[in-house]
């Protein structure tokens, strides 16, 4: 691995889970930075902050669906409503419980996300995407 | 209605007949009796007359007689008077008697003899000389002329009276023939209004007859209709009450399919979120052998092993859950031909057949109407545990047949297998329900109550025949 990516995002409302991502996204050297959201309204608040005049723009985000308050879907509704200057150049993908065909048929609704996978994330998943998305930091 | 015409035609043609020959017969009577009435007025006016011309004959006479014997110009005066009142007499009654040349003839005559009579008179009365003899021998002369004026002139009023009771009886008889010519329309009046009321009568008893079976039938057509009415307000509660009834099972039908997809759902939700705890325990597990390896050594290995291999036997439990619970949901029903899934399904299993030798033969399979998706997970269920519940001596062979009824696909299953107990044949179908342990035959206990599920899915039954030790067969139907 030559390049990390710049910033990923992690949204979840799991400790837990998000605990286990970040060493998994970590070992695999992928990035240093790891920005974690716990609800859907964190992780908007967080792609609109500004430091010294540049939002975030994380790399990648996984979005998890089942949430309290904004779940991932109410989340993705707010997304792309989002200027290009706060979305950049976003590789979004969710990840579920389990795969189920209707939330997969719903989620190729919005043009955003780019990948559907069940929990947990592992090693084959982030090899996956950074094959698809991200080749030349390979 | 002809009937009716016939008879007021007949009636109304005799009655003005009748009635305008009467009115002819009224009208020709009065005319005659008008005229008898005239003619006497006629007779008597012409008698008046003659007795007139009489007296004034008298008079004449009195007057002349009077003059000749005492010369008094007075008679002379009253003589010319009486003269001058017979000339007229004579001249009316003349033209009154035109029509009778008989009496005509008379007063001609008598006219004839008053000039006898007078004129030698006048001749006297006009010259200054006067024969007194001469008028004396003439006066007796004259007194038979008189005599005969008198007979000829009550000859004449005879004949006067006689036509006067001729024409008197005349107006009479006129008289008599108006009041019986009356009579006789009255009876026929009578008679017709009789006739009519009488060939009426009929009628009108039949129209009163037919007007109270009108009201009869009426009557009976009101109790029909009311009894109708009561019949279809019992139809109407009965359908009332069929509505009803197919609205609470529908209702029920209703409530019982969402109880259904309540379950469904419960079944998802639960397995879904099941998995995330489920999957903590594992994630830390997997963590807790990376960062403390020296910890995990001797016994503890095997604790590890129990508690992965129970946290994966739950993962499967609740992953096969979760696919029962979203079975029939992955697509529409269509064409399904069952010669292809079974190809699918051989070519799957190439290895294990080719390994054990597995025999399996089939019929011509029908193409049904289904869920593609689960009618292969149906077979491969099926089939996988007819290799699987087969002894590891015993090389597998599976006849798969099928026959069909008017509408269902009967499909049967046969298998060489270790068998199953009677007791066990509907419990094979639980939920989770295993006959064997895990150490001599792997499984969640799932596969055939997803086949349960997906035969019910199309309507169908599926059941189990088995001779235990020697094989089974697992039927099941499918709806056309």
């Amino acid at each position: 691995m030559k390049k990390k990516l710049k910033n990923v995002l992690l949204i979840d409302d799991s400790e837990s889970d998000n605990f286990y991502h970040e060493r998994k996204i970590r070992k695999m050297g992928i990035t240093d930075n790891i920005h974690i959201s716990y609800s859907g309204q964190e992780a908007l608040d967080y792609l609109r902050s500004e430091l010294e005049g540049v939002h975030p723009q994380p790399t990648l985000i996984f979005l998890d669906i089942n949430m309290p308050g904004m779940n991932g879907w109410e989340f993705l509704e707010e997304y792309e409503k989002l200027e290009v200057a706060q979305k950049g150049e976003i590789i979004l993908t969710m990840l579920s419980n389990s795969i189920d065909e209707r939330d997969k048929e719903r989620a190729n609704v919005y043009s955003s996300v780019r990948g559907f996978y069940s929990k947990p994330l592992n090693e084959d998943y982030l090899t996956d995407i950074i094959k698809m998305h991200f080749s030349e930091y390979l | 209605m002809k009937r009716i015409r016939n008879i007021g035609l007949n009636n109304f043609i005799v009655l003005i007949s009748s009635l305008l020959l009467v009115v002819f017969l009224i009208t020709f009577s009065f005319i005659k009796n008008a005229a008898s009435a005239e003619l006497v007025a006629h007779t008597w006016e012409v008698k008046n007359n003659i007795r007139r011309l009489m007296s004034s004959i008298n008079e004449m006479e009195s007057k002349k007689l009077g003059y000749l014997f005492t010369n008094q110009i007075g008679y002379r005066h009253s003589f010319e008077n009486a003269r001058k009142d017979y000339n007229e007499r004579f001249t009316e009654i003349s033209v009154l008697m035109q029509d009778n040349e008989n009496q005509l003839q008379r007063l001609k005559l008598v006219d004839s003899l008053v000039n006898l009579n007078f004129s030698d008179f006048e001749v006297i009365l006009f010259s200054e000389e006067r024969n007194v003899e001469e008028i004396v021998l003439k006066g007796k002369l004259d007194q038979e002329n008189a005599d005969q004026i008198q007979a000829n002139l009550e000859m004449m009023i005879d004949f006067e009276n006689s036509l006067l009771d001729e024409r008197a009886d005349n107006y009479e008889i006129w008289k008599y023939i108006i009041l019986i010519t009356i009579g006789i329309a009255a009876v026929i009046l009578f008679l017709s209004i009789y006739n009519l009321v009488k060939r009426v009568q009929p009628l009108m008893n039949e129209l009163l007859e037919t007007k109270e079976r009108l009201e009869f039938s009426n009557a009976n057509l009101k109790s029909t209709l009311t009894d109708l009415h009561n019949s279809n307000l019992q139809k109407e509660a009965e359908i009332l009450a069929k509505e009803k009834a197919v609205l609470e099972s529908e209702n029920l039908n209703a409530s019982l399919l969402a109880k259904n997809q309540q379950l469904d759902h419960f079944a998802y939700v639960a397995s879904h979120d099941l998995q995330e705890p489920l999957r903590t325990v594992s994630n830390y597990l997997e963590i807790f052998q990376e960062d403390y390896p020296e910890r995990v050594e001797g016994e503890a290995t095997m604790y590890f092993e129990f508690i992965n291999s129970a946290v994966d036997r739950m993962r499967k439990l609740i992953s096969g859950l979760l696919s029962f619970s979203r079975l029939g949901t992955s697509g529409e029903m269509e064409e399904v031909d069952v010669n292809e899934i079974l190809n699918d399904i051989i070519d799957d299993f190439d290895a294990i057949i080719e390994e054990r030798e597995i025999v399996i033969e089939s019929d011509e399979m029908p193409k049904i109407h289904g869920y593609k998706l689960e009618l292969k997970q149906l077979f491969q269920n099926l089939i996988s545990n007819a290799i699987k519940f087969t002894a590891p001596d015993v090389t597998p062979n599976i006849q798969i047949t099928v026959d069909e009824t008017v509408s269902y696909f009967n499909f049967h299953i046969k298998d060489n297998g270790i068998g199953i107990p009677d007791k066990d044949f509907t419990k094979i179908f639980d939920m989770f329900s295993r006959l064997h342990s895990t150490k001599d035959y792997d499984g969640q206990g799932i596969g055939l109550a997803f086949c349960k599920k997906i035969v019910e899915l199309h309507h169908g039954n599926i059941w189990v025949t088995s001779d235990f030790g020697v094989g089974s067969t697992i039927h099941f139907t499918i709806k056309k």
